[in-house]
């Protein structure tokens, strides 16, 4: 049985479909097989990495590794840290002791000198060597006159 | 008569560690013709209070305490006397009384043994 004998809705339908005049955007669009033209205007189920998002993924890895590094780098800056303080500890003690032995010499020295200037010609340092000391010793003999008594 | 720098020689040789120090006094202190370089050198020896420095001036004739001039025997046992510690000197004395060969240095040791013991 033919439709379109029998009335003329269908008629008037077929009309609107091949006049190409209808106000319908999505008129010209064939869904019955064909190749959309605008393909891009659907969103697919499979997510589509763009190139935008793989240098994002890339900027991620790099920094979480940077991250790893530069938490490393903290337990190795610390390491030479600490020994550089050691040393230096060191050096400042070895330095403090230095100049307190100094410092000790000096008064030494002041203090013998001070003697030696009160107590004259006749004054002997104690630190005089044994030798030197046996040289005065002898002077002294024969300065008293050798064997007199 | 002796002077002030000997003195004050004879006093560093006394407070010297060095055990050269003994060597010198013995042999230019103890030796000497001079009374009191003998007097002072023995009481050096006496302060040093080491085994060498005491056998010198105890053991031996003529030196420190068996000296021939009784102001330097005196002036060694004085110095004795004086001591702190006279464990040394109790030690060579007690040697001296039994084996020393000479009667007259067993002698003295005997008499300042009990000195010290008084």
């Amino acid at each position: 049985m033919n439709i379109l004998k029998i009335g003329g809705i269908g008629k008037t339908h077929t009309n609107n479909v091949n006049s190409g005049v209808s106000t319908n955007p999505f008129a010209a669009v064939n869904f019955r097989g064909n190749v959309l033209p605008f393909g891009d205007v659907f969103v697919g189920t499979a997510k589509k990495v763009g190139l935008g998002e793989k240098i994002q993924n890339k900027i991620k890895m790099i920094s979480g590794s940077v991250l790893g590094n530069v938490s490393d780098l903290g337990k190795r800056v610390y390491e030479p840290v600490k020994s550089f303080a050691g040393r230096i500890r060191e050096d400042l003690v070895l330095a403090w002791d230095k100049t307190v032995g100094r410092t000790m010499e000096v008064k030494d020295l002041l203090a013998e000198k001070t003697k030696s200037l009160f107590k004259g010609k006749d004054y002997v340092a104690e630190n005089t060597p044994v030798p030197e000391l046996r040289k005065m010793f002898e002077q002294e003999l024969e300065n008293m006159g050798g064997l007199s008594v | 008569m002796i002077s002030n720098r000997l003195i004050n020689i004879i006093n560093v040789l006394e407070k010297s560690n060095d055990d050269e120090s003994v060597k010198v006094l013995k042999e230019l202190g103890t030796e000497s013709p001079n009374n009191e370089v003998r007097e002072y050198t023995a009481k050096a020896l006496v302060n040093k209070n080491t085994h060498e420095s005491l056998e010198i001036v105890l053991m031996n004739d003529g030196k420190g305490l068996n000296d021939l001039s009784p102001v330097v025997a005196m002036g060694t046992i004085n110095a004795i006397l004086d001591l702190e510690d006279k464990t040394e000197v109790m030690k060579i004395l007690d040697d001296t009384i039994k084996l020393n060969s000479i009667e007259k240095i067993r002698e003295n040791a005997r008499a300042l043994k009990e000195l010290i013991l008084l």
